[in-house]
Parts: structure tokens; C-alpha cells; sequence
């Protein structure tokens, strides 16, 4: 049974179908990538997962339960997590608090919350900045402190929403490398992704969305020769 | 928070309840009623802060849970002879039970930021009218207190003001340890999370709605106690004089004007507030002229320095202090 | 009960007019002026000295208000509520009320707190229509009032000013880059908006008592008209202030007169779960 099933899954806005009756399944385990030209419903596809948007039809199973409309905390405390494509952060806050915070979602001990923050920020490599306010952050360091607020409440499956976006080839092969360990370390990855250096080297199966339909799934290297996907890519859009 | 060291505001803090410890033995009995004000409106704003300043979800009606407390506390008191401490508690309860139904129906109904506002504001001018059209507390009369002569019990103190202002001394300093520890606390961190961003909050786990609705409730229940106080003190309370949309002005502008989400922003702005507008209906006389201060002071804060007081002062000490790197990494 | 509802509708229209200069603000700056009832209450102070004093009839005390108020509210805008735009909401509510806090007391310092009221024979007037006691001041107030919006209505769709104004609610940049000038189109619009107080303040002059804390009632029951009828549209302050109106005559006719604010309260309050945008809403 694969750890995220989405069957059919529809959802319209007004007259506009954002999600076509997709399918598609992430196992333990993988890096699932999703790509597609903009507008192709990705971020609708983790909005209905993670609860914050209803599905009009269609069902999502997380780990054998149907989470379909759930609440965002809940779907969180069954154990997915997410990333903003527009990178949210706590603005009041320091870093450590704002990982403390993601921590506490397991715990109702503040001192429980710091311990875990901390190893969290060592792993994602943010340790050194513990006190810094978020809001001064640079934009990768920002990211980062999004993703380890989402691995401190303990995830199974953490979905990330374009976090390549904005950075340099530099910093992309840091986020490769975090990828990996965070892999590596027992979580699945669901990547949606816009920037091609990132999805191709780290993802072990990637689907594409465009207009809201599934057109194409498989590993990276036939999905960049399907003729569906370079046409959306480069055609029409 | 980055200006002060946690020993030096410790200390800060301590200096300032032995300054108020003995406030009493130098000050004319006008000075101290001043004191006990500006005490009160602290606790008030605390309480306020707590619930609303935190979260960033600002309550208007206020002055419902005040009234509440006041309410419960008097008529107990009047109509079975129950000693107001205990009184304050039932006032508590009640206020916490209406605090929650308002959280539930304002947070519900997914009320943002002027809707939510107006929305405290009629829910509380619904209780007050609902008092005034209740005969058994006195309708729009209200109810006035019977003197009896000093006791702890029944809480009155009359030949010095001395008892009043200790136990408010000592009100606001329980609710400050109470900020603080919650502050710490993983209620803190949440409450902070909504105000700064509730949807990413919620990615975190967290139960914004239940969270919201708990610091309404707690709000409340902090204010009603405050409410029993006043209601001890000034010896008479009315639906127009703890339950309406002014009181609930009073409460909250001593925080904006102090600096909302900080725990010494309500003192700091209930202690420039309201010694200038007692004074000022002193010695200037008349109503009016001090409430034009209150409102000119509240309008510049809110034009020109937008986080408070405290958040002045707290810049400043940080623009200082980073031309001193060494002390400011200390 | 037919005298009831008429009534109701006529002093609904009036609420009409105050919400419609508030809305006009919110709509195009989004910035909430609470002291907009407050500049009633001055205007129908002005109304009542000019009367008082001059022997102006309240209805021509219109045409002083009109550009006293608008002037005030050109200036308040360019130099305090300016400051407000970027701000968050709450606290433009508290500066504008802390602006309402000084205007009221200091009415209150300088009229005291007395009620006064215009008499003369023109407000003391009635008009019987059907078996129905109608106020002659009530009636043309009311009428005033929708010639007013009516007016606005028409200036906002017709006139170039207007147009200019609707384009810098929908989008200030986009405005901006059409050559608006969009700083004085804010300003004009808080001048036409407080002018709109002015008017209503002399048109209620002439029915209703003067006294410095009138603008308080007038205030929450101003911001209920508006999110019933919804934000920001002139049709939807018309609404709002009729559907307010009625609510508070039938209400207070069935239930007393002490429940009116619970009543309008507790309308606004189904309003919002029901029907969050208001009656005309989807504005913002």
C-alpha cells in the first residue's frame, strides 16, 4: 500500500477545473516529483492534501486513512508536512522559535520542543543561526528555516512547493544534498517543482500536470522525452 | 526583546515593585487613587494583551467580560451575601463561558480584521442592552454597593485606600508571572504562530480555531476578576459604566499605546495614560479635556509609532546598541 | 405599525447617507474612519449655531456644510490620515477613533453636554399622508439623503473625477501609471466622504437632538449599515442603511425601545454568518 494514494481527485473553482481526475501514488521511501507549466494545478494538488483546499470529488489516502477533508493541522498530525511557494515564516520570531514551534506539534513541553529544534536546525544546517529574527534571513536561509519548522513536528511525508525557485545553481545542489539526507533519513519526499536542475537528478518518479490532468508519470528520463510534456512545455504555454 | 538582558530586566523588575511596594507612605491619597487606576487599567490591559495582542485578533468588547465579573461578583454579594472573592470566581467562570461563545461564534464564522472588531463590539453592546432590560440587576440603573466598614472578607477598605492598592499591586503582578510563564509556554509559541501567520501555522499542527477561542477565554476570565475590583472599588457599576463600547477603549488603548505583545507595554501605556487624564480632570476640570488627551496621545502613537512605547524604545536601544557590537552580542 | 415601517425606511435612507461617506473612504483608500460620526455631530452643531445665531434654516445650512466639511476633510486627510494608508487596519481604527475621542470632548468642553434642539416651525412640521403622522423634516431629510446618494452615484459613474476615483479603488499602481494623481484623489475623496457627514449632520438637525455623544450612536450603528449592505458601493450603503432602519423601527416597536441596539446588533450579527459580504457585497 503506497503511503499517498490520490484517486481522481477534482476541484474547480467557479468554472475553472484546477484538478482533473488525477491519480497517481508516492511510496515510502521515494522523491516524487511534480512538474508542469504554470497554472497546471500543482499547488491546488498539495492544497487539497494538506486540507486547505476541499476536494469536490476524488479521495486522498495518507497511510491507509482517508484524509480527505481534513483540516491543514490535522493532515499534520497524521504526518504530512509542507513548504509555501511563497516562503512563510514566522515574522516576530527568532529561528529556533519558529522550529520549536513546528516541534511542538509532538510535544507539549516547551523544553522537549527546543531540544528537537535544535537537532533539526544542525541537520537542515541552520544551527549557527538560532537567534536570528526571521525576517532577516536570506532567502535560501529562509527556506531552510521552512523546511526545518516542517521536519520538527516528526513528518512521514513532507510535500515541498517550489523550493528552487529564486536560487542559484550553488544553492541548489545544497537543497539536492538536504534532499537526500532527509531521504535518507526515513521521509518521504513530494517535490513540486518548476526549475528542471533540481527534479531531474533527485526524483525517482515524476508525474506532470497540465491544465489539471495527469498527461505523463514515470522516472525522470522518460518524462523529458515524452511529446505530451515537451509540448506542453514549450507549445501552447 | 533584544535590548535588556534577562538579569538586568529582572532586576529592573524588581527595583519597580519596591518603588510601588512603598509608593504608599510618600504619595497624597490622590496620587495613590491615581496608582490604583492606572494598576487597574494595567491588569486590564494585561489581560486584553493576553488574549488579543498575542494573537492578533482585537477584541473591542472588552468591557463585556469586565462587566461580567463586576456583575457576578456584586449581585452574589448583594442578593446572598457571598463574599466577592468567591463571587469573582463564579465571575470568572461566567466570563470565560461568554468568552468562549463569542470566540466560537467570531472564529466560526472566519471573521478577519474589521469584521471580527465590529463583531466583539456588537456582541457585547447585545449583553449590555440585555442588562438594562433586566430588572432584577437593577436594569439601566444598576447596582450600588453597600459600605461596610474595612474587611478583607467582603473586600472594602475604607479609612485609607491602603488594601485596594496593594491587592491590585499584587493582581498585576500575578498576571505579569502568568504572561510570562504562558508566553514560554507552548500556548505562547502558538498563540504567536497564529498572529504571525495563521496558515502556516496550521501547516505546523496547530488547532488555530481551538487556540483562539482558548486565549478569548482566558482573556476574559482574567478580565472579569478585574471587573469584581473595580466593582469593589468604585462601589457602583451600571450597563453604561462597565459594558460599554468606552470602557472597552479604556482597556485596550493603554496597551497600543504601550506596545501590544509585550508583556510591559499594557503598564507602560496605562501609566502614561491615565495619570495625564486624571490629572488633567483635576486641575483642568470637567469631563472632556482628559479623554482629548487620551485620544490625541492614543492617534499619535498610532500615526507615528505604530509598535508601542516599548517597541520605541526598544528600536532605539537597538539602533544604539549596534554601534556597540560587543555589548549588544553579550 | 404602518407609521412604524414608514418611519423605519425614512430614518434608514439617512443612515444610508453617513454610511455612504465612510464607504467611500473604505471603498477607495481602505482606510476606516471612525470619526466620520463624530463629523456629524459637528456638523450639526455648526447647523444648530448657524441657526441659532444667524437665523439660517437648517436646509440651507447644507450649503455651508458642503464646503466646510469637505475642506476639513481635504486637509485631515493630507495630514494625518495620509500617514494611516499603509497601516495596519487596527490601527487606523484607533487613530480615527482616538481622532473621534478629541472631537467629541471637545464638544463636550465646549457645549457641554446639553441637548439642544432646532425649533422652529419648519421642524416642527408633520404631513399627514393616509392616516399616517409623517415628520415634514423627516421626509425631506430622507429624500435629501437618496438625492445625495444619487448624486454621488451618478458623479462616480458620469464624471471623469468619478471614473479617476473608481480606478484608484480598483488599483492604486494601476491608477498611478494612468497619470492619476492619486494623492489628491485620496484627499478628495476624504473631503467628499467627510462632506457627506456634513450634510447628514445638518439634514438630522432638524429631526433628531444635538448634543456632543450623538456621533457615538450614530457610529456603531454606521459601521453595522455598512457591512450589512456591504463594503465599499454606494448602492449597497442604501441597502444596508433601509434593511438597518426597518430592523430598529419594527424591533423597537415589537420588543420596546430599550432592545433597538440589541436588535440591529444581533442583525448584523445573522447578517454576518449568513451573508458575509452583505446584502450588495463583493466588493473587497
Amino acid at each position: 500500500m503506497a503511503l499517498l494514494e490520490v484517486r481522481k481527485l477534482t476541484k474547480r473553482f467557479g468554472g475553472l477545473v484546477a484538478l482533473d481526475d488525477v491519480s497517481f501514488n508516492v511510496e515510502t521511501g521515494e522523491i516524487v516529483g511534480l512538474i508542469g507549466p504554470n497554472g497546471a494545478g500543482k499547488t491546488t494538488l498539495f492544497n487539497c492534501v494538506t486540507g486547505f483546499y476541499e476536494p469536490d470529488s476524488g479521495e486522498i489516502h495518507f497511510d491507509g486513512h482517508n484524509i480527505c477533508g481534513l483540516k491543514p493541522h490535522e493532515t499534520c498530525l497524521k504526518g504530512i508536512a509542507r513548504t509555501f511557494q511563497i516562503v512563510k515564516a514566522f515574522h516576530s520570531m527568532r529561528v529556533m522559535e519558529s522550529v520549536t514551534t513546528g516541534a511542538l506539534a509532538r510535544t507539549g513541553w516547551t523544553q522537549d520542543g527546543e531540544k528537537k529544534a535544535l537537532e533539526t536546525l544542525g541537520f537542515v544546517g541552520l544551527a549557527d543561526k538560532k537567534n536570528v529574527l526571521a525576517g532577516s534571513l536570506t532567502i535560501v536561509d529562509r527556506k531552510r528555516l521552512g523546511l526545518a519548522s516542517a521536519l520538527a513536528t516528526g513528518p512521514k511525508l513532507v510535500l515541498l512547493d517550489e523550493v528552487a525557485a529564486g536560487l542559484n545553481p550553488v544553492e541548489i545542489d545544497d537543497v539536492i544534498r538536504l534532499l537526500r539526507k532527509i531521504r535518507d533519513g526515513g521521509t518521504t519526499l513530494f517535490v513540486v517543482e518548476h526549475v528542471m536542475k533540481l527534479i531531474m537528478p533527485v526524483a525517482d518518479r515524476v508525474a506532470v500536470l497540465h491544465h489539471g490532468k495527469k498527461i505523463a508519470e514515470g522516472s525522470p528520463e522518460e518524462v523529458a522525452r515524452d511529446e505530451a510534456v515537451i509540448e506542453a512545455y514549450l507549445g501552447r504555454e | 526583546m533584544v535590548a535588556f538582558q534577562m538579569s538586568q530586566r529582572r532586576l529592573l523588575f524588581i527595583i519597580l515593585v519596591a518603588v510601588a511596594l512603598l509608593l504608599p507612605a510618600v504619595v497624597t491619597p490622590f496620587i495613590l487613587h491615581v496608582a490604583i487606576m492606572v494598576g487597574l487599567f494595567a491588569y486590564l490591559g494585561s489581560a486584553w494583551n493576553l488574549g488579543c495582542g498575542y494573537t492578533g485578533k482585537l477584541s473591542w468588547g472588552h468591557s463585556a467580560f469586565m462587566g461580567l465579573g463586576a456583575y457576578a461578583s456584586t449581585a452574589l454579594y448583594m442578593f446572598y451575601a457571598v463574599t466577592p472573592w468567591i463571587g469573582a470566581i463564579a465571575g470568572m467562570i461566567i466570563a470565560a463561558a461568554f468568552g468562549t461563545l463569542v470566540g466560537v461564534i467570531c472564529f466560526r464564522l472566519g471573521l478577519k480584521g474589521h469584521y471580527f472588531v465590529i463583531a466583539t463590539i456588537a456582541l457585547a453592546e447585545i449583553l449590555r442592552v440585555t442588562f438594562i432590560n433586566w430588572p432584577v440587576v437593577g436594569g439601566a440603573w444598576g447596582l450600588l454597593m453597600p459600605i461596610v466598614r474595612d474587611s478583607l472578607y467582603y473586600f472594602q477598605f475604607h479609612s485609607s485606600r491602603l488594601g485596594y492598592y496593594y491587592i491590585i499591586l499584587a493582581m498585576l503582578v500575578a498576571i505579569l508571572y502568568l504572561e510570562r510563564r504562558i508566553i514560554k509556554s507552548k500556548l505562547g509559541y502558538y498563540f504567536i504562530a497564529i498572529k504571525d501567520d495563521e496558515d502556516m501555522a496550521e501547516s505546523l499542527g496547530i488547532n488555530a480555531f481551538k487556540y483562539k477561542v482558548i486565549a478569548t477565554a482566558i482573556s476574559a476570565a482574567l478580565t472579569a476578576f478585574g471587573g469584581t475590583f473595580y466593582a469593589q472599588y468604585v462601589l457602583y457599576i451600571s450597563p453604561d459604566t462597565v459594558m460599554a463600547v468606552g470602557v472597552s477603549t479604556e482597556i485596550l488603548m493603554g496597551a497600543v499605546v504601550g506596545g501590544m505583545a509585550t508583556i510591559g507595554g499594557p503598564v507602560v501605556g496605562a501609566a502614561i495614560i491615565h495619570p495625564i487624564m486624571e490629572l488633567t480632570r483635576a486641575y483642568v476640570g470637567g469631563r472632556g479635556l482628559d479623554y482629548v488627551v487620551a485620544g490625541l496621545l492614543t492617534v499619535g502613537v498610532a500615526v507615528l509609532r505604530p509598535h508601542g512605547v516599548i517597541g520605541w524604545v526598544e528600536k532605539t536601544f537597538d539602533a544604539f546598541a549596534s554601534y556597540l557590537p560587543e555589548v549588544a552580542r553579550s | 405599525m404602518a407609521q412604524v415601517i414608514v418611519s423605519s425606511i425614512l430614518l434608514g435612507g439617512i443612515y444610508a447617507l453617513v454610511a455612504v461617506g465612510f464607504n467611500l473612504i473604505y471603498g477607495v483608500m481602505d482606510v476606516i474612519n471612525c470619526a466620520q460620526a463624530d463629523m456629524m455631530m459637528i456638523a450639526m452643531y455648526v447647523t444648530y449655531w448657524s441657526f441659532a445665531l444667524y437665523g439660517v434654516h437648517p436646509l440651507l445650512a447644507i450649503f455651508i456644510n458642503i464646503p466646510l466639511f469637505f475642506t476639513i476633510g481635504f486637509f485631515a486627510q493630507k495630514l494625518i490620515i495620509d500617514r494611516l494608508l499603509g497601516a495596519p487596519q487596527f490601527i487606523q481604527a484607533v487613530a480615527t477613533i482616538g481622532m473621534g475621542y478629541v472631537i467629541q470632548n471637545m464638544a463636550l468642553l465646549v457645549w457641554k453636554e446639553d441637548y439642544r434642539m432646532i425649533l422652529n416651525p419648519y421642524t416642527e412640521s408633520t404631513l399627514r399622508f393616509t392616516g399616517i403622522n409623517l415628520s415634514v423634516p423627516l421626509l425631506v431629510s430622507y429624500i435629501g439623503s437618496l438625492a445625495v446618494v444619487a448624486a454621488l452615484y451618478v458623479f462616480l459613474k458620469k464624471t471623469d473625477l468619478g471614473v479617476a476615483i473608481r480606478a484608484t479603488s480598483e488599483s492604486r499602481e494601476a491608477a498611478a501609471l494612468m497619470g492619476i494623481n492619486v494623492k489628491r484623489v485620496y484627499a478628495i475623496v476624504f473631503g467628499v466622504g467627510v462632506a457627506c457627514a456634513g450634510i447628514a449632520g445638518a439634514f438630522i438637525s432638524t429631526f433628531y437632538y444635538t448634543y456632543p455623544m450623538v456621533g457615538t450612536a450614530f457610529l456603531l450603528k454606521m459601521f453595522v449599515v455598512v457591512v450589512v449592505g456591504g463594503c465599499g458601493d454606494v448602492l449597497a450603503s442604501v441597502a444596508g442603511g433601509l434593511t438597518i432602519g426597518l430592523a430598529e423601527g419594527v424591533g423597537a416597536f415589537l420588543l420596546g425601545p430599550s432592545w433597538k441596539e440589541a436588535i440591529y446588533q444581533s442583525v448584523f450579527l445573522l447578517v454576518l454568518a449568513l451573508r458575509p459580504q452583505g446584502i450588495f457585497g463583493g466588493g473587497k
